[in-house]
């Protein structure tokens, strides 16, 4: 079920109504039931897969905790067998039946084998993950094994963070699964905040964005540099509201019912520094990586090339995650490359800003935010890309197309260099996209500025209420008549 | 207790606040609807007025019924309330709000092709433009198709809560396309869409089979009913298309389709005029924009036609 449906309206009321409503005893049962319903609305039998996750770490988790401690060592292997198991299989298996094709015909050897015709479980990378976590945190002994089969399921399959996270730790959710939560007013109004100014940077920006992103991306032959340009800053834009957007609205719906779930976004592209993006995007997804593999491989108390070597390796690792094409990969590599030589340069560096006097002027903020977006930019470029090919055809057409353009500007007397800019005129609309999209990331990035300490509903309960009303009036009037209804699309991270 | 109790309060208090604010935009996007230019919303801006003759069905009717060629050759007066993408089913709200707003017609041109008779959405790319006729949500016809179409949940939402349905369809309900008086592609007048370009040199001739659908074929017996209770005769036709599209064998099962068609005109009692096929038009590409679609020229040869036709049919003595 996609968040920005009526189905879902209907759904959340519905559920939590259940939820305020039922003796706590039943509260488990209701809200299993509500996320297998949840999740049956994309393809119902695989739901299966999700049983059999459930039944094989439930299992594990407890035989992990009792077996003497060389034992343990073994169910752990068999849990995390059978979790990536199913996400070799699913998500990666065409991947390698590709490129083993590939080779094989590039050594011109009579050998080809067919591609499975599968379609990926929605959410699997996540539930799966989510699912590891609590086997290892179990074999670690920070977590005690769950006995209740039911409370283990209702961990996997939560609804709200089900299909796209965020990933939680058991230490999280597990007690606020098995507390009893009352019926708490404020709470409500701000997880319902928190829902709405979700889907103003879902429906709003992600969705009216995504019509130009998909032009461009979809045919970049035959955009001009320029246009590739804007659709590559869109784009930056509509994966950050796509998916910071979702989360949103999955922390406001869990909120509701009194069950916090982690922050999964910070303002990301207010970074300065590459490794402060890590620390401010997808959160709960960097946050695994650090502790699940990271941190096992020797984190930062290795000699120093191999902590070059591990971090490099938890970005490809982390790129593969995302999807099985070797765009994701460069995209990871991409981010692994700028850590590492951010980290390998950060002295000198900061010995020739500081001679030069740059670090001494606000500007200095600025130009690092510049970057780290530019660098993250030309990375999404992979992300979003269908292929190796269209994604440096794309950068080759900005890096050569986007001198010319502002070349043209100062020859060109007519307005017809305003064209590429609006995509040459395709879309009927353009004007009242035009308005909305630069409207909606104007006041994003607004409140992304005043949220630096608190978040903005949470700010606004310091406020009169006519000026809290007033603001949410306008977001939902803004959401009604900017955001995109009719053939609205899944979030993007639905696909890992 | 109390406090919750202002709280709950207010909660509803903001709820009222922006119920009001939804009807008020609602309102002033009604009053507005008319700058939109699009054919649906302009031909329910007609009230009370007598016409010889509707043109009602898709493009086909849309763009080749030439109502001002009709009328200097016959003298009758008629209205083009055709439109793109229209299957029967909207034909058939098209006719309804027309007649609903008191207007009368001697006799419907009904463009009924095979393309009708398929599935509605087999047959346009945006097959149920349902959204033009939201300011007729309260009335138990229209209500109903809408219902039927989209689903009683959603038609529940547009029916009791303001502007949503305006903001779901909001790629062509945008304050840009309201509140600022649109360009009319269609004859403000009369309602035809003459279309002046010619076929492209590099076009490809279609090729399709069809599969009649009951739906459809319920909804053309829908208009016929509806037309009888109006007291207006009704001329279902077929205007021509491109020769090579019906000759060559790209459209299977064309004939069965057809033959529905006359079947159900014949059940009715009413007129069935076939020009898909007419010479001195349909060979000639220059007339055409596509492979079934008829440019200016062809649109006026083919109307020059079809006035002939009216006039020496018994239509006009018989419904006098």
């Amino acid at each position: 079920m996609l968040f920005n449906s009526l189905d879902f309206l209907f759904f959340f009321l519905i559920v939590t109504t259940l939820y305020f409503t039922l003796p706590f005893k039943l509260r488990w049962f209701m809200l299993l039931v509500a996320s297998c319903i949840f999740y049956m609305y994309f393809i119902p039998v695989y739901i299966l897969i999700l049983f059999v996750t459930i039944l094989v770490d439930y299992g594990m988790g407890i035989l992990i905790e009792n077996a003497p401690l060389q034992k343990k060592k073994t169910f752990l292997v068999i849990s995390l067998i059978t979790n990536i198991g199913f996400l070799a299989f699913f998500k990666y298996c065409n991947f390698f039946i590709d490129n083993i094709n590939q080779i094989a015909s590039l050594l011109h050897w009579n050998y080809s084998i067919e591609t499975l015709g599968i379609i990926l479980p929605i959410g699997l990378s996540f539930h799966t993950f989510q699912a590891m976590a609590y086997t290892i945190e179990v074999y670690r002994g920070n977590q005690k094994a769950e006995r209740h089969l039911g409370i283990f399921a209702l961990y996997v399959m939560y609804y709200p963070q089900l299909v796209a996270g965020p990933i939680e730790r058991p230490q999280n959710i597990l007690p606020q699964l098995r507390t009893e939560h009352f019926f708490d007013y404020d709470r409500m109004i701000s997880g319902v905040r928190q829902m709405v100014w979700g889907f103003f940077k879902k429906v709003v920006i992600a969705d009216r964005l995504a019509y130009y992103v998909n032009f461009a991306y979809g045919d970049p032959e035959h955009q001009q540099g320029i246009s590739l340009f804007i659709a590559a800053i869109f784009f930056s834009f509509q994966i950050f509201c796509d998916f910071s957007g979702y989360s949103d609205i999955a922390l406001g719906a869990s909120r509701v019912m009194g069950i916090e779930l982690m922050e999964n976004f910070r303002q990301p592209y207010f970074s300065k520094s590459i490794s402060e993006f890590w620390s401010r995007w997808h959160i709960s997804l960097s946050t695994w990586f650090r502790d699940y593999l990271y941190i096992p491989l020797g984190g930062n108390r290795v000699a120093k090339w191999k902590w070059y070597f591990n971090l490099f390796l938890v970005f490809l690792i982390s790129g593969f995650w995302h999807g099985a094409s070797w765009t994701f990969i460069i995209w990871g590599a991409l981010h692994g490359f700028y850590l590492v030589f951010g980290m390998m340069t950060a002295e000198w560096r900061n010995k020739i800003n500081t001679a030069i006097g740059i670090t001494k002027f606000k500007i200095y903020n600025v130009l690092q935010i510049l970057i780290v977006f530019i660098l993250v930019t030309i990375a999404w470029i992979f992300f979003r890309v269908e292929t190796l090919d269209k994604g440096i055809l794309i950068l080759n057409k900005i890096v050569t197309g986007v001198p010319a353009y502002v070349y043209s500007l100062f020859t060109d007397k007519s307005f017809l260099w305003l064209e590429p800019l609006f995509f040459n005129m395709y879309f009927p609309n353009v004007v009242f996209d035009v308005i909305i999209i630069s409207s909606g990331v104007l006041l994003m990035e607004v409140i992304h500025l005043l949220e630096n300490k608190h978040r903005i509903h949470q700010q606004l309960t310091t406020k009169k209420r006519i000026t809290q009303w007033s603001f949410y009036l306008f977001l939902i009037c803004f959401i009604l008549i900017g955001g995109v209804y009719h053939n609205s699309s899944e979030f993007i991270y639905f696909q890992f | 207790m109390r406090k919750l109790k202002n709280k709950v309060l207010f909660s509803g208090l903001f709820i009222v606040t922006l119920y009001v604010i939804l009807l008020a935009i609602e309102m002033s996007y009604v009053s507005n609807m008319h700058n939109l230019c699009e054919k649906p919303v302009w031909a329910q801006q007609f009230k009370n007025q007598e016409f010889d003759f509707i043109a009602s069905g898709s493009s086909r009717a849309e763009n080749h019924v030439d109502v001002n060629t009709i009328e200097e050759l016959t003298g009758l007066k008629g209205l083009n309330i055709a439109y793109g993408g229209s299957a029967f089913s909207e034909n058939y709200l098209a006719l309804y709000t027309f007649f609903k707003n008191g207007n009368k017609a001697r006799f419907i041109l009904l463009n009924s092709d095979e393309w009708g008779i398929i599935a509605q959405n087999k047959a346009y790319n945006h097959p149920f433009h349902g959204y033009y006729y939201f300011n007729e949500l309260n009335d138990d016809t229209v209500g109903k198709l809408l219902s039927e179409h989209y689903g009683p949940v959603k038609y529940f939402v547009w029916k009791y809560l303001p502007f949503v349905k305006y903001a779901e369809f909001n790629s062509i309900y945008n304050p840009t396309r309201i509140f600022k008086e649109g360009t009319c592609r269609f004859d403000v007048l009369k309602g035809t869409d003459l279309v002046p370009s010619s076929a492209p040199t590099d076009w490809k001739l279609g090729y399709h089979v069809l599969v009649p659908d009951k739906q459809s074929i319920s909804n053309l017996n829908r208009i016929l009913s509806l037309a009888k209770n109006q007291n207006a005769k009704v001329i279902l036709f077929n205007s021509p298309n491109f020769v090579e599209v019906l000759t060559k064998n790209r459209i299977v099962n064309r004939d069965t389709c057809v033959n529905i068609i006359k079947d159900i005109a014949a059940k009715h009692s009413v007129q069935y005029w076939d020009f898909s096929i007419v010479e001195g038009i349909s060979e000639n590409r220059n007339f055409f924009f596509t492979d079934n679609h008829l440019n200016e020229s062809g649109a006026k040869l083919f109307s020059k036609l079809l006035s002939e036709k009216i006039k020496q049919s018994e239509i006009l003595v018989s419904n006098k």
